[in-house]
């Protein structure tokens, strides 16, 4: 039996985020991401735009509007964005998916050569972290906040 | 004597005997939660109803995520996270007795969900204000999840013990299961709860924490039927004694042995192991 | 609008009550608070079950408050 070596499936060149797109076409229902008055003013402005449009793996709805993101930073000079990012439960089934799909959506951004992305429990997530355009957009998906 | 108040960051800045008794502690917590998340799976089917079925396949989600984020830990204290998870023989496990084998009744699911569970959570209730800050702002997500779990063991406890034969099953499937929690926190001087109640890692010694635990569950077990417990004036208490004689600290249990052959394989994932490339 | 051919429910899909989850949220469908504790567990990790009595529905509610 072949020992494989223990690394993070996206550094075996396995596309999962595309997998899992591919079989539950999740980014296709995502609705449009807000418009915005303005160009974003810095770059970490401007990931944490581009992450309304990485969806939640179970609801229609990106991680900006479900409040799962508690931060983004970026280092403009050495284009490193660090992206905190907490999860609705422990038990989310799908932390390695959305781990990947921040990692992609951000590495297609301009500027961006590198991603760090740190997992925060505390404060714990709760529905008072859902924005209003969140909230309209669970209920139309009919999800009670 | 120490400064009680410092926050240590890392597993690093703990004092060699503080460190191998917190990874102990931790190693026991993950273990039992990642087993006890089997046995949550186990009833996924073949539950009372559709809505238990679906509540242990969330609870045994929860197990799991819950062990996953303590294992993750585990590396700071010297602990290889390949070797835990898929090389250890039975011996090595630090899980309680009571997990070692399936249980065959929904009465033995709801004392392992009401007793074991809850003895966890305490336990971890004792890391809330831990001085060891990586743990504690691991714990609150972990205990809001834990209250559902709690209600669900409570609610079932309350719901067998309304027949005859609900009330037989859950006596007999709750005392086989009492001694091997009872014992989880140790006896009165552990050495292990000593070392880290002394330093503020968690907030309670063995005596303190297994007080905590009785009173949550002593008045249910009480209103159901069940003398496993009783309240005196100091408290709620057990008159059962385990086995100190064959107690382990770093192991929390009274008995030798580990996991059974199939639980073994399935904690391990032996069965899956080929097909492993993360 | 309330669906008047869905079955009501019967008296066997009682299940348990939780004290942490409110007694009635906001029914997703109809806007109104007609609504009781279905399943504590729900369709997802983080989801409860809430039943309407207008729609004759079951609906998810996101549990962490």
């Amino acid at each position: 039996m072949p020992v494989l070596e223990r690394r993070p499936r996206y550094e075996q060149g396995m596309n999962f985020a595309a997998v899992l797109r591919d079989t539950q076409g999740h980014r296709d229902d995502l609705p449009p991401p807000p418009e915005f008055d303005a160009p974003a003013a810095d770059l970490a402005e401007r990931a944490r735009r581009a992450l309304y449009e990485v969806s939640d793996p179970e609801f229609p709805i990106s991680l900006v509007d479900l409040g799962l993101i508690y931060g983004v930073e970026a280092d403009e000079v050495a284009g490193v964005v660090t992206v905190s990012v907490t999860f609705t439960a422990t038990a989310c089934p799908c932390m390695d998916f959305i781990k990947w799909d921040v990692r992609e959506r951000l590495l297609e951004e301009p500027d961006i050569e590198e991603v760090r992305i740190e997992i925060v429990w505390d404060p714990p997530w709760t529905t008072a972290r859902i924005p209003e355009r969140g909230r309209d957009i669970l209920r139309a998906s009919g999800v009670a906040v | 004597m120490s400064d009680t108040k410092t926050a240590y960051k890392s597993a690093s800045e703990l004092s060699e005997e503080t460190r191998n008794a917190l990874g102990a502690l931790l190693l026991a917590l993950a273990d039992n939660k990642r087993l006890l998340g089997i046995r949550y799976s186990d009833w996924i089917l073949g539950a009372p109803s559709v809505e238990a079925g679906i509540a242990c396949s969330a609870m045994a989600q929860d197990e799991w995520g819950h062990g996953r984020i303590v294992y993750s830990m585990l590396k700071d204290f010297g602990f290889d996270p390949h070797h835990l998870e898929h090389e250890r023989e039975a011996e090595e496990y630090h899980s309680a007795g009571v997990l070692d084998s399936d249980g065959t009744s929904w009465p033995e699911l709801i004392a392992l969900n009401f007793l074991l569970d809850t003895a966890l959570t305490v336990q971890f209730e004792t890391l809330h204000e831990s001085r060891f800050e990586p743990i504690h702002y691991k714990v609150r997500k972990l205990l809001d999840e834990e209250r559902f779990h709690f209600e669900h063991g409570r609610g079932w406890t309350a719901r067998l013990a309304e027949t005859e034969a609900g009330r037989e099953a859950l006596a007999e499937a709750f005392g086989n299961a009492w001694t091997s929690c009872l014992a989880w926190f140790g006896p009165d001087d552990d050495a292990i709860a000593t070392v880290l109640a002394t330093e503020g890692i968690v907030s309670g010694d063995a005596a303190a924490t297994r007080g905590r635990w009785l009173a949550r569950v002593g008045p249910v077990l009480s209103a159901a039927g069940m003398d496993l417990a009783r309240e005196d004036a100091d408290g709620w208490v057990s008159d059962a004694e385990p086995n100190w004689s064959a107690w382990s600290t770093e192991r929390r249990r009274v008995s030798t042995g580990g996991p059974d052959e199939d639980t073994l394989a399935r904690v391990r994932g032996d069965r899956n192991r080929s097909l492993l490339i993360d | 609008m309330p669906d008047d051919t869905a079955p009501p429910r019967s008296p066997q899909d009682e299940t348990l009550k939780s004290d942490v989850l409110p007694d009635s949220v906001r029914c997703p469908f109809c806007n109104l608070e007609d609504t009781e504790q279905f399943s504590t567990f729900g369709g997802q990790v983080s989801t409860s079950q809430y039943y309407c009595n207008r729609c004759r529905t079951v609906f998810d509610f996101f549990r962490w408050r």
